[in-house]
């Protein structure tokens, strides 16, 4: 596999992670307090800090990319909007895998 | 074969092709995929469709509750509001239709461009264009079922369009509101003709695909992937919204267009009612005539060369059109079947000369040795 390959499915892979992260939150409805998370979350978003990341995402999808911050269904839609991502990443890593078995090959008829 | 080089139509459309296949590869191009695309977005529709179809109820008034009004347009406000993913399912059954109105067009205008429109494909052309016309209706009568105030003004004017027809107008009218006024039973003639012809439109496509041998019905997995991920975030962009509930004492005047499925209703508005039919009659009718106007040469079949034939029926399995029969060889012959070209399916592509290994099949005015060198020209340029 050529190394551009593995660098492209290593992105397609890691959006596709990172975008399936967002989609359970998405479902919770977007928290980002610590308190607003499930009982067994709440410690883990405290210990990684990662409120300040919940944040800043709620704002740029909700408020920028998508403008959906009055609609009450906002979560469902920003949940499909990852999800959206990660099935465009996974397309991505498989056509740059699949790529590389889809050269044709021509063979000329011998009579 | 010289006009599909030298056609600017043509070579327009393979230059774009060729420009796609650099990116995507053969494997992945969509434009090798343009029938099945519309197909694929069909079975998105079925399946978004099936999930409203579960909570959908279709009545205008409060049939089901004395105390809560329960009707069409509560119902799908619930299915949006409540259920969870309900908007996003909404979402996607709308913008599934969008999408296959968009890219029934582009598999239109990519076998008119590639000039496989007329003679042997003569019988897809005919049931592709009543099946764009079923698509297109059925789009509409979803616009209905939502049952607000675009669903009444919609349901209005094409009473009055039906209205306007001399002979038929009144019995298309009854049939189209399921009686004489507005009603309960209205709606439900609509969810029937909206599921109903949905379904009608498989037999469609078996007509579709009868002369084909291996029609391509199913895109690759990373194209559906795609597919669906740009209708995700489209509804994510775009959220589905109703207006306010219909009201049969009320007369909204205006309604946002849907391009893709209500522009009659911006000609009906626009136009006399009898010009608006004979637009539509005439379209139509031109639109099933244009592979007759086709002023290119008709294809030559190809032809058996009959004291060759084996009857290994190899020729008659790689066909892609269905073109070579198979049938009982002449009394006196050392093999059981003789290969025959139906020469009003044939399309000259050349794909049964190669398959023969008995060089029993020919295309007229291009022998097999010609069909040999050309193809080492173009590899070798």
């Amino acid at each position: 596999m050529k190394p551009i390959t593995i660098i492209l499915v290593g992105i397609a892979v890691l959006t596709c992670l990172g975008c399936t992260f967002f989609m359970p939150w998405a479902e919770l409805g977007l928290p980002t307090t610590a308190q607003d998370f499930p009982g067994p979350l709440k410690g883990l978003v405290t210990s990684l800090g990662l409120g300040g990341l919940f944040e800043s995402v709620r704002q740029q999808v909700v408020n920028g990319i998508l403008k959906v911050e009055h609609d009450p269904n906002f979560n469902f839609y920003v949940y499909s909007f990852f999800m959206g991502i990660a099935m465009i990443a996974a397309a991505i890593g498989i056509c740059v895998v699949g790529r590389e078995d889809a050269e044709e090959k021509t063979v000329l008829p011998s009579k | 074969m010289q006009k599909l080089y030298t056609d600017p139509l043509t070579k327009g459309m393979l230059l774009l092709e060729d420009w796609t296949n650099k990116i995507a590869t053969s494997k992945y191009n969509p434009f090798y995929y343009h029938g099945a695309l519309p197909q694929f977005f069909l079975w998105v529709l079925f399946l978004t469709g099936l999930l409203l179809f579960a909570y959908y109820i279709p009545t205008i008034d409060n049939a089901y509750a004395s105390e809560k009004l329960i009707n069409a347009w509560t119902s799908v406000d619930y299915i949006t509001n409540t259920i969870p993913f309900g908007a996003v399912f909404r979402g996607m059954h709308r913008y599934a239709g969008d999408a296959m109105v968009l890219t029934i067009v582009l598999h239109v205008l990519r076998v008119w461009f590639t000039d496989r429109y007329r003679q042997y494909r003569i019988v897809q052309w005919l049931s592709g264009v009543v099946l764009l016309l079923m698509v297109l209706f059925i789009g509409q009568t979803g616009y209905y079922l939502v049952w607000d105030d675009r669903s009444l003004i919609l349901t209005r004017m094409t009473v009055s369009a039906f209205d306007a027809l001399p002979l038929i107008g009144g019995p298309l009218k009854t049939w189209f509101l399921n009686g004489e006024e507005i009603t309960n039973l209205t709606l439900s003639n609509f969810l029937f003709i909206h599921i109903g012809l949905s379904f009608g439109l498989l037999f469609g496509l078996w007509i579709h695909y009868v002369r084909m041998q291996r029609p391509v019905i199913t895109p690759p997995p990373a194209i559906n992937y795609i597919l669906v991920a740009i209708l995700l975030m489209v509804v994510a962009w775009m959220p589905i919204a109703s207006g306010n509930m219909a009201q049969l004492t009320q007369q909204p005047t205006s309604f946002e267009i849907d391009w893709f499925f209500l522009w009659p209703y911006w000609m009906m508005a626009n136009m006399p009612l009898g010009a608006y039919w004979l637009v539509l009659i005439v379209g139509t009718v031109l639109l099933c005539l244009i592979p007759y106007t086709a002023k290119t040469p008709p294809v030559e079949a190809a032809e058996v060369v009959l004291n060759k034939c084996t009857g290994c029926s190899l020729c008659s399995k790689d066909c892609p059109y269905n073109a070579i029969e198979m049938v009982p060889a002449p009394a006196g012959s050392r093999f059981k079947l003789l290969a025959t070209v139906k020469e009003f399916r044939c399309s000259g592509c050349g794909v049964c000369v190669g398959a023969c290994a008995f060089d029993a099949i020919d295309l007229p005015n291009l022998l097999d040795t010609d069909v040999t060198s050309q193809i080492k020209a173009l590899v070798q340029n």
